[in-house]
Protein backbone atom coordinates (compact mmCIF):
# COMPACT_ATOMS: atom_id res chain seq x y z
CA UNK A 1 0.00 0.00 0.00
CA UNK A 2 1.39 3.37 -0.99
CA UNK A 3 1.66 6.29 1.38
CA UNK A 4 -1.06 8.03 -0.64
CA UNK A 5 -3.41 5.11 -0.12
CA UNK A 6 -2.68 5.01 3.59
CA UNK A 7 -3.29 8.70 3.93
CA UNK A 8 -6.46 8.55 1.87
CA UNK A 9 -7.80 5.59 3.78
CA UNK A 10 -7.19 7.38 7.08
CA UNK A 11 -9.06 10.44 5.85
CA UNK A 12 -11.98 8.27 4.76
CA UNK A 13 -12.01 6.45 8.07
CA UNK A 14 -12.19 9.76 9.93
CA UNK A 15 -15.01 10.84 7.66
CA UNK A 16 -16.88 7.58 8.28
CA UNK A 17 -16.54 7.96 12.04
CA UNK A 18 -17.96 11.46 11.93
CA UNK A 19 -21.35 9.99 11.04
CA UNK A 20 -21.61 8.04 14.29
CA UNK A 21 -24.19 9.35 16.72
CA UNK A 22 -22.16 7.99 19.68
CA UNK A 23 -19.24 5.73 20.40
CA UNK A 24 -21.63 3.02 21.58
CA UNK A 25 -23.02 0.42 19.21
CA UNK A 26 -26.65 0.91 18.23
CA UNK A 27 -29.38 -0.72 20.30
CA UNK A 28 -30.64 -4.02 18.94
CA UNK A 29 -34.16 -2.60 19.18
CA UNK A 30 -33.25 0.19 16.78
CA UNK A 31 -31.57 -2.24 14.42
CA UNK A 32 -34.61 -4.52 14.47
CA UNK A 33 -36.79 -1.55 13.58
CA UNK A 34 -34.31 -0.56 10.84
CA UNK A 35 -34.29 -4.07 9.42
CA UNK A 36 -38.08 -4.19 9.43
CA UNK A 37 -38.46 -0.75 7.78
CA UNK A 38 -40.19 0.63 10.84
CA UNK A 39 -38.13 3.82 11.13
CA UNK A 40 -38.88 7.19 9.59
CA UNK A 41 -36.61 8.10 6.70
CA UNK A 42 -34.73 10.59 8.89
CA UNK A 43 -34.15 7.96 11.58
CA UNK A 44 -33.07 5.40 9.00
CA UNK A 45 -30.57 7.92 7.58
CA UNK A 46 -29.07 8.43 11.04
CA UNK A 47 -28.79 4.66 11.51
CA UNK A 48 -27.05 4.31 8.12
CA UNK A 49 -24.58 7.05 8.98
CA UNK A 50 -23.83 5.39 12.28
CA UNK A 51 -23.40 1.98 10.66
CA UNK A 52 -20.84 3.36 8.21
CA UNK A 53 -18.59 4.45 11.07
CA UNK A 54 -19.27 1.73 13.65
CA UNK A 55 -17.94 -1.82 13.10
CA UNK A 56 -19.70 -3.13 16.24
CA UNK A 57 -23.08 -1.98 15.00
CA UNK A 58 -22.41 -3.47 11.59
CA UNK A 59 -21.50 -6.78 13.19
CA UNK A 60 -24.67 -6.72 15.27
CA UNK A 61 -26.76 -5.88 12.21
CA UNK A 62 -25.21 -8.63 10.13
CA UNK A 63 -25.86 -11.13 12.86
CA UNK A 64 -29.42 -9.92 13.24
CA UNK A 65 -30.10 -10.24 9.53
CA UNK A 66 -28.81 -13.80 9.50
CA UNK A 67 -30.04 -14.88 12.93
CA UNK A 68 -30.38 -17.74 13.76
CA UNK A 69 -28.41 -19.09 10.81
CA UNK A 70 -25.08 -17.52 11.81
CA UNK A 71 -23.62 -20.24 13.92
CA UNK A 72 -19.96 -20.36 13.01
CA UNK A 73 -17.50 -20.53 15.87
CA UNK A 74 -19.82 -22.20 18.30
CA UNK A 75 -20.18 -25.64 19.76
CA UNK A 76 -23.59 -27.11 18.98
CA UNK A 77 -25.02 -28.72 22.12
CA UNK A 78 -25.84 -32.38 21.91
CA UNK A 79 -29.20 -33.89 22.81
CA UNK A 80 -28.31 -34.55 26.44
CA UNK A 81 -27.05 -31.05 26.98
CA UNK A 82 -30.02 -29.54 25.20
CA UNK A 83 -32.46 -31.44 27.38
CA UNK A 84 -30.53 -30.53 30.53
CA UNK A 85 -30.59 -26.87 29.60
CA UNK A 86 -34.31 -27.04 28.88
CA UNK A 87 -34.95 -28.56 32.31
CA UNK A 88 -33.02 -25.72 33.93
CA UNK A 89 -35.04 -23.11 32.08
CA UNK A 90 -38.29 -24.96 32.75
CA UNK A 91 -37.57 -25.08 36.47
CA UNK A 92 -37.36 -21.29 36.44
CA UNK A 93 -40.45 -20.61 34.41
CA UNK A 94 -42.72 -23.17 36.11
CA UNK A 95 -41.73 -23.82 39.74
CA UNK A 96 -41.67 -27.44 40.97
CA UNK A 97 -44.77 -28.65 42.74
CA UNK A 98 -44.92 -31.39 45.38
CA UNK A 99 -43.02 -30.49 48.58
CA UNK A 100 -43.55 -26.79 48.31
CA UNK A 101 -47.24 -26.86 47.57
CA UNK A 102 -48.38 -26.46 51.22
CA UNK A 103 -46.06 -23.56 51.94
CA UNK A 104 -46.91 -22.03 48.61
CA UNK A 105 -50.63 -22.35 49.28
CA UNK A 106 -50.24 -20.62 52.65
CA UNK A 107 -48.38 -17.78 51.07
CA UNK A 108 -50.95 -17.51 48.32
CA UNK A 109 -53.72 -17.37 50.94
CA UNK A 110 -51.88 -14.62 52.87
CA UNK A 111 -51.21 -12.72 49.68
CA UNK A 112 -54.83 -13.10 48.58
CA UNK A 113 -56.02 -11.81 51.99
CA UNK A 114 -53.75 -8.82 51.73
CA UNK A 115 -54.83 -8.21 48.17
CA UNK A 116 -58.52 -8.31 49.22
CA UNK A 117 -57.84 -5.88 52.05
CA UNK A 118 -56.05 -3.57 49.60
CA UNK A 119 -58.92 -3.79 47.15
CA UNK A 120 -61.42 -3.01 49.96
CA UNK A 121 -59.39 -0.03 51.10
CA UNK A 122 -59.07 1.09 47.50
CA UNK A 123 -62.83 0.95 46.95
CA UNK A 124 -63.52 2.79 50.22
CA UNK A 125 -60.92 5.44 49.34
CA UNK A 126 -62.36 5.87 45.86
CA UNK A 127 -65.86 6.27 47.31
CA UNK A 128 -64.59 8.92 49.73
CA UNK A 129 -62.81 10.73 46.93
CA UNK A 130 -65.95 10.67 44.82
CA UNK A 131 -67.99 12.14 47.70
CA UNK A 132 -65.43 14.91 48.18
CA UNK A 133 -65.40 15.57 44.44
CA UNK A 134 -69.18 15.72 44.31
CA UNK A 135 -69.37 18.05 47.27
CA UNK A 136 -66.68 20.32 45.94
CA UNK A 137 -67.93 20.35 42.34
CA UNK A 138 -68.97 23.88 41.33
CA UNK A 139 -72.72 24.06 40.76
CA UNK A 140 -73.68 25.57 37.45
CA UNK A 141 -75.57 28.74 38.23
CA UNK A 142 -76.45 29.57 34.64
CA UNK A 143 -78.77 27.57 32.40
CA UNK A 144 -78.22 28.05 28.69
CA UNK A 145 -80.71 27.09 26.00
CA UNK A 146 -80.87 27.59 22.24
CA UNK A 147 -84.24 28.76 20.91
CA UNK A 148 -85.64 29.18 17.42
CA UNK A 149 -88.64 31.40 16.63
CA UNK A 150 -92.09 29.83 16.33
CA UNK A 151 -92.55 28.88 12.69
CA UNK A 152 -88.84 28.81 11.96
CA UNK A 153 -87.94 25.66 9.99
CA UNK A 154 -84.91 25.21 12.24
CA UNK A 155 -87.05 25.03 15.34
CA UNK A 156 -86.27 21.45 16.23
CA UNK A 157 -88.55 21.03 19.17
CA UNK A 158 -91.70 22.30 17.58
CA UNK A 159 -93.25 18.89 17.34
CA UNK A 160 -91.91 17.70 20.67
CA UNK A 161 -93.60 20.44 22.64
CA UNK A 162 -92.01 23.33 24.44
CA UNK A 163 -88.44 23.10 25.60
CA UNK A 164 -88.61 22.18 29.26
CA UNK A 165 -85.81 23.76 31.20
CA UNK A 166 -84.66 22.87 34.66
CA UNK A 167 -83.47 25.63 36.91
CA UNK A 168 -81.50 24.48 39.92
CA UNK A 169 -81.79 26.02 43.36
CA UNK A 170 -78.70 28.11 42.80
CA UNK A 171 -79.38 29.06 39.15
CA UNK A 172 -78.94 32.79 38.87
CA UNK A 173 -79.62 33.37 35.22
CA UNK A 174 -81.45 31.78 32.37
CA UNK A 175 -79.46 32.47 29.23
CA UNK A 176 -81.37 32.05 26.00
CA UNK A 177 -79.58 32.09 22.67
CA UNK A 178 -82.19 33.21 20.17
CA UNK A 179 -81.46 32.15 16.60
CA UNK A 180 -82.54 33.29 13.11
CA UNK A 181 -82.80 36.95 14.11
CA UNK A 182 -82.35 39.67 11.54
CA UNK A 183 -80.37 42.65 12.78
CA UNK A 184 -82.27 45.89 13.30
CA UNK A 185 -81.84 48.81 15.66
CA UNK A 186 -83.68 49.06 18.96
CA UNK A 187 -84.52 45.39 19.22
CA UNK A 188 -85.91 44.39 22.61
CA UNK A 189 -87.23 41.22 24.18
CA UNK A 190 -90.19 40.84 26.51
CA UNK A 191 -91.05 37.85 28.64
CA UNK A 192 -94.74 37.05 29.10
CA UNK A 193 -96.79 34.63 31.09
CA UNK A 194 -99.41 32.81 28.97
CA UNK A 195 -102.14 35.16 30.03
CA UNK A 196 -100.21 38.07 28.66
CA UNK A 197 -98.70 39.49 31.83
CA UNK A 198 -95.33 41.01 31.04
CA UNK A 199 -92.75 39.80 33.53
CA UNK A 200 -89.53 41.20 32.27
CA UNK A 201 -88.13 43.23 29.40
CA UNK A 202 -84.64 43.49 28.13
CA UNK A 203 -82.39 46.41 27.34
CA UNK A 204 -81.66 47.05 23.63
CA UNK A 205 -80.28 43.86 22.09
CA UNK A 206 -77.41 43.41 19.75
CA UNK A 207 -77.71 40.84 16.99
CA UNK A 208 -74.53 38.85 16.43
CA UNK A 209 -73.23 38.52 12.86
CA UNK A 210 -74.47 34.91 12.72
CA UNK A 211 -78.03 36.07 13.51
CA UNK A 212 -78.20 35.28 17.20
CA UNK A 213 -79.22 37.29 20.22
CA UNK A 214 -78.17 36.35 23.72
CA UNK A 215 -80.78 36.99 26.35
CA UNK A 216 -79.83 36.77 30.04
CA UNK A 217 -82.93 36.63 32.25
CA UNK A 218 -82.50 36.77 36.04
CA UNK A 219 -84.02 33.61 37.47
CA UNK A 220 -85.41 35.36 40.56
CA UNK A 221 -88.63 36.33 38.83
CA UNK A 222 -89.22 32.94 37.24
CA UNK A 223 -91.29 30.06 38.49
CA UNK A 224 -92.28 26.73 36.90
CA UNK A 225 -94.64 27.00 33.97
CA UNK A 226 -94.88 28.19 30.36
CA UNK A 227 -93.58 31.50 29.07
CA UNK A 228 -93.47 33.30 25.78
CA UNK A 229 -90.85 35.70 24.57
CA UNK A 230 -91.51 38.39 22.00
CA UNK A 231 -88.94 40.38 20.13
CA UNK A 232 -89.96 43.76 18.78
CA UNK A 233 -88.23 47.03 18.06
CA UNK A 234 -88.79 50.01 20.29
CA UNK A 235 -90.35 52.18 17.65
CA UNK A 236 -93.13 54.36 19.05
CA UNK A 237 -96.74 53.20 18.84
CA UNK A 238 -97.92 49.63 18.20
CA UNK A 239 -94.56 47.80 18.55
CA UNK A 240 -95.37 44.85 16.23
CA UNK A 241 -94.01 41.51 17.39
CA UNK A 242 -91.16 40.46 15.09
CA UNK A 243 -90.27 37.09 16.57
CA UNK A 244 -91.98 34.87 19.10
CA UNK A 245 -90.47 32.11 21.24
CA UNK A 246 -91.79 29.72 23.86
CA UNK A 247 -90.24 28.01 26.84
CA UNK A 248 -91.42 26.00 29.79
CA UNK A 249 -89.71 25.79 33.15
CA UNK A 250 -89.98 22.40 34.73
CA UNK A 251 -91.68 22.10 38.04
CA UNK A 252 -88.99 20.95 40.40
CA UNK A 253 -89.88 19.89 43.93
CA UNK A 254 -86.73 21.61 45.19
CA UNK A 255 -87.83 24.96 43.89
CA UNK B 1 -46.05 -23.32 0.32
CA UNK B 2 -42.32 -22.66 0.54
CA UNK B 3 -39.95 -24.14 3.11
CA UNK B 4 -39.50 -20.69 4.60
CA UNK B 5 -43.20 -20.09 5.10
CA UNK B 6 -43.53 -23.59 6.56
CA UNK B 7 -40.81 -22.70 9.01
CA UNK B 8 -42.45 -19.41 9.93
CA UNK B 9 -45.89 -20.88 10.32
CA UNK B 10 -44.43 -23.56 12.57
CA UNK B 11 -42.90 -20.90 14.83
CA UNK B 12 -46.15 -18.92 14.73
CA UNK B 13 -48.03 -22.02 15.77
CA UNK B 14 -45.76 -22.55 18.76
CA UNK B 15 -46.17 -18.93 19.80
CA UNK B 16 -49.94 -19.16 19.50
CA UNK B 17 -49.97 -22.28 21.63
CA UNK B 18 -47.91 -20.56 24.31
CA UNK B 19 -50.05 -17.44 24.27
CA UNK B 20 -53.25 -19.45 24.33
CA UNK B 21 -51.78 -21.72 27.04
CA UNK B 22 -52.61 -24.78 24.99
CA UNK B 23 -49.88 -27.32 25.53
CA UNK B 24 -47.67 -24.30 26.07
CA UNK B 25 -44.83 -26.12 27.80
CA UNK B 26 -44.29 -28.41 24.85
CA UNK B 27 -44.48 -25.45 22.45
CA UNK B 28 -41.96 -23.47 24.45
CA UNK B 29 -39.69 -26.48 24.61
CA UNK B 30 -39.69 -26.67 20.83
CA UNK B 31 -38.82 -23.00 20.49
CA UNK B 32 -36.07 -23.45 23.04
CA UNK B 33 -34.58 -26.41 21.19
CA UNK B 34 -34.77 -24.51 17.90
CA UNK B 35 -33.06 -21.32 19.03
CA UNK B 36 -30.92 -22.19 22.06
CA UNK B 37 -27.83 -23.14 20.00
CA UNK B 38 -27.99 -19.89 18.03
CA UNK B 39 -28.21 -17.90 21.24
CA UNK B 40 -25.17 -19.65 22.66
CA UNK B 41 -23.33 -18.64 19.49
CA UNK B 42 -24.49 -15.05 19.94
CA UNK B 43 -22.82 -14.84 23.36
CA UNK B 44 -19.73 -16.85 22.41
CA UNK B 45 -19.07 -14.37 19.61
CA UNK B 46 -19.20 -11.59 22.17
CA UNK B 47 -16.31 -12.98 24.15
CA UNK B 48 -18.11 -15.04 26.78
CA UNK B 49 -16.97 -18.54 27.62
CA UNK B 50 -19.16 -21.38 26.43
CA UNK B 51 -20.41 -21.99 29.93
CA UNK B 52 -21.26 -18.33 30.43
CA UNK B 53 -22.88 -18.26 27.04
CA UNK B 54 -25.12 -21.18 27.93
CA UNK B 55 -26.22 -19.40 31.11
CA UNK B 56 -26.90 -16.18 29.22
CA UNK B 57 -28.78 -18.02 26.48
CA UNK B 58 -30.95 -19.59 29.16
CA UNK B 59 -31.42 -16.19 30.76
CA UNK B 60 -32.57 -14.88 27.39
CA UNK B 61 -35.18 -17.62 27.19
CA UNK B 62 -36.49 -16.72 30.62
CA UNK B 63 -36.96 -13.21 29.17
CA UNK B 64 -38.73 -14.68 26.16
CA UNK B 65 -41.09 -16.62 28.39
CA UNK B 66 -41.85 -13.57 30.50
CA UNK B 67 -42.51 -11.37 27.52
CA UNK B 68 -44.16 -13.71 25.04
CA UNK B 69 -47.68 -12.80 26.18
CA UNK B 70 -46.97 -9.30 24.91
CA UNK B 71 -45.40 -10.41 21.63
CA UNK B 72 -47.77 -9.33 18.88
CA UNK B 73 -45.76 -10.28 15.82
CA UNK B 74 -44.85 -6.74 14.73
CA UNK B 75 -41.43 -8.17 13.89
CA UNK B 76 -40.27 -11.70 13.20
CA UNK B 77 -39.96 -13.84 16.31
CA UNK B 78 -36.27 -14.36 15.60
CA UNK B 79 -35.68 -10.61 15.60
CA UNK B 80 -37.58 -10.22 18.83
CA UNK B 81 -35.54 -13.05 20.37
CA UNK B 82 -32.35 -11.45 19.11
CA UNK B 83 -33.39 -8.18 20.71
CA UNK B 84 -33.90 -9.90 24.07
CA UNK B 85 -30.50 -11.61 23.80
CA UNK B 86 -28.88 -8.26 22.98
CA UNK B 87 -30.50 -6.75 26.09
CA UNK B 88 -29.25 -9.64 28.21
CA UNK B 89 -25.77 -9.08 26.74
CA UNK B 90 -25.84 -5.36 27.54
CA UNK B 91 -27.16 -5.94 31.04
CA UNK B 92 -24.44 -8.48 31.67
CA UNK B 93 -21.76 -6.05 30.47
CA UNK B 94 -23.25 -3.36 32.69
CA UNK B 95 -23.40 -5.71 35.66
CA UNK B 96 -19.80 -6.75 35.18
CA UNK B 97 -18.55 -3.23 34.78
CA UNK B 98 -20.41 -2.27 37.96
CA UNK B 99 -19.27 -5.18 40.10
CA UNK B 100 -15.85 -5.33 38.41
CA UNK B 101 -15.85 -9.05 38.93
CA UNK B 102 -14.21 -11.70 36.88
CA UNK B 103 -11.28 -9.59 35.73
CA UNK B 104 -11.82 -10.76 32.19
CA UNK B 105 -11.99 -8.12 29.54
CA UNK B 106 -15.38 -8.41 27.97
CA UNK B 107 -15.44 -5.57 25.58
CA UNK B 108 -17.61 -6.86 22.80
CA UNK B 109 -15.59 -9.07 20.56
CA UNK B 110 -16.06 -7.54 17.19
CA UNK B 111 -17.13 -10.14 14.75
CA UNK B 112 -16.58 -7.86 11.83
CA UNK B 113 -13.69 -8.72 9.55
CA UNK B 114 -13.64 -5.14 8.41
CA UNK B 115 -12.80 -4.02 11.94
CA UNK B 116 -9.56 -5.97 11.84
CA UNK B 117 -8.79 -5.00 8.32
CA UNK B 118 -8.78 -1.36 9.21
CA UNK B 119 -6.07 -1.77 11.82
CA UNK B 120 -3.37 -2.46 9.25
CA UNK B 121 -3.61 1.03 7.85
CA UNK B 122 -1.87 3.65 9.92
CA UNK B 123 -1.88 7.34 9.40
CA UNK B 124 1.29 8.81 8.01
CA UNK B 125 2.83 11.46 10.13
CA UNK B 126 5.20 13.55 8.12
CA UNK B 127 8.12 15.07 10.04
CA UNK B 128 8.39 17.82 7.43
CA UNK B 129 6.12 20.83 8.32
CA UNK B 130 5.70 21.88 4.66
CA UNK B 131 4.77 18.34 3.73
CA UNK B 132 2.34 18.26 6.63
CA UNK B 133 0.56 21.35 5.31
CA UNK B 134 0.36 19.87 1.82
CA UNK B 135 -0.94 16.61 3.23
CA UNK B 136 -3.58 18.49 5.12
CA UNK B 137 -4.70 20.27 1.97
CA UNK B 138 -4.96 16.99 0.11
CA UNK B 139 -7.08 15.52 2.90
CA UNK B 140 -9.35 18.54 2.84
CA UNK B 141 -9.83 17.92 -0.89
CA UNK B 142 -10.83 14.32 -0.22
CA UNK B 143 -13.30 15.27 2.47
CA UNK B 144 -14.78 17.99 0.34
CA UNK B 145 -15.14 15.66 -2.67
CA UNK B 146 -16.76 12.96 -0.56
CA UNK B 147 -19.17 15.38 1.05
CA UNK B 148 -20.25 16.56 -2.38
CA UNK B 149 -21.59 13.10 -3.23
CA UNK B 150 -25.16 11.93 -2.58
CA UNK B 151 -25.44 10.34 0.87
CA UNK B 152 -25.98 6.72 -0.21
CA UNK B 153 -23.20 6.96 -2.80
CA UNK B 154 -20.83 8.33 -0.16
CA UNK B 155 -21.79 5.58 2.29
CA UNK B 156 -21.20 2.88 -0.32
CA UNK B 157 -17.74 4.26 -1.04
CA UNK B 158 -16.88 4.58 2.64
CA UNK B 159 -17.95 1.03 3.44
CA UNK B 160 -16.04 -0.27 0.44
CA UNK B 161 -12.85 1.66 1.17
CA UNK B 162 -12.67 1.61 4.98
CA UNK B 163 -14.38 -1.67 5.83
CA UNK B 164 -13.56 -3.45 2.56
CA UNK B 165 -17.07 -4.84 2.41
CA UNK B 166 -18.42 -6.85 -0.50
CA UNK B 167 -21.27 -5.52 -2.62
CA UNK B 168 -23.66 -7.86 -0.85
CA UNK B 169 -22.48 -6.76 2.60
CA UNK B 170 -22.88 -3.10 1.66
CA UNK B 171 -26.34 -3.77 0.27
CA UNK B 172 -27.33 -5.56 3.46
CA UNK B 173 -25.99 -2.78 5.66
CA UNK B 174 -27.63 0.08 3.79
CA UNK B 175 -30.76 -1.89 2.82
CA UNK B 176 -30.13 -1.44 -0.87
CA UNK B 177 -30.09 -3.92 -3.72
CA UNK B 178 -26.73 -5.20 -4.95
CA UNK B 179 -27.19 -3.59 -8.42
CA UNK B 180 -27.87 -0.24 -6.73
CA UNK B 181 -24.68 -0.59 -4.72
CA UNK B 182 -22.72 -1.38 -7.87
CA UNK B 183 -24.18 1.66 -9.61
CA UNK B 184 -23.42 3.94 -6.67
CA UNK B 185 -19.84 2.68 -6.49
CA UNK B 186 -19.20 3.02 -10.22
CA UNK B 187 -20.63 6.50 -10.38
CA UNK B 188 -18.92 7.56 -7.14
CA UNK B 189 -15.52 6.37 -8.38
CA UNK B 190 -16.03 8.21 -11.64
CA UNK B 191 -16.87 11.46 -9.88
CA UNK B 192 -14.00 11.15 -7.41
CA UNK B 193 -11.49 10.40 -10.15
CA UNK B 194 -12.46 13.62 -11.86
CA UNK B 195 -11.66 15.56 -8.72
CA UNK B 196 -8.90 13.62 -7.02
CA UNK B 197 -6.92 11.55 -9.53
CA UNK B 198 -4.27 14.22 -9.99
CA UNK B 199 -3.51 14.13 -6.30
CA UNK B 200 -4.20 10.50 -5.49
CA UNK B 201 -3.57 8.57 -8.72
CA UNK B 202 -5.91 5.69 -9.53
CA UNK B 203 -7.84 5.79 -6.22
CA UNK B 204 -7.48 2.05 -5.85
CA UNK B 205 -8.78 2.18 -2.27
CA UNK B 206 -12.31 2.39 -3.69
CA UNK B 207 -11.95 -0.73 -5.88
Amino acid sequence: MTEDDTQLRQALRDLAEEGRSSTEPLDAELLVAYTNDQLSEAEAERVRDHLVGCPQSRALLRELVHFPETQEGMAIPDEVELEGAWRKVRSRISPPEAPRVAAKTTWIAVAAGLALACVGLGIWGTAQQRTVRELSRPVANVVIEDLYPIGDPLRQRETAGLPALELGETTRELVLVLHSIEARPGLRARLYRPKGRELWNSPALEVEPEGTVVLAIPSGSLSPGAYSIALSDDSPGERPQLYAFEIRLRDLPAR
Amino acid sequence: MTASSNYESEIDRQICRIQARVDSEQAFRQLFRRFYPALIGFFVRRGFSEEESRDLAQESFIGVFRGIERFRGQVRFEHWLFQIAANVWRNELRRRSTTKRGGKQLAPKIDDPSAERVHDATASKSPNPLRAVLDQERLTMVRSAMRGLPAQMRRCLLLRSTAEMSYREIAETLRLSVPTVKTHLAEGRRRLRLQLSEEFGDLSVFE
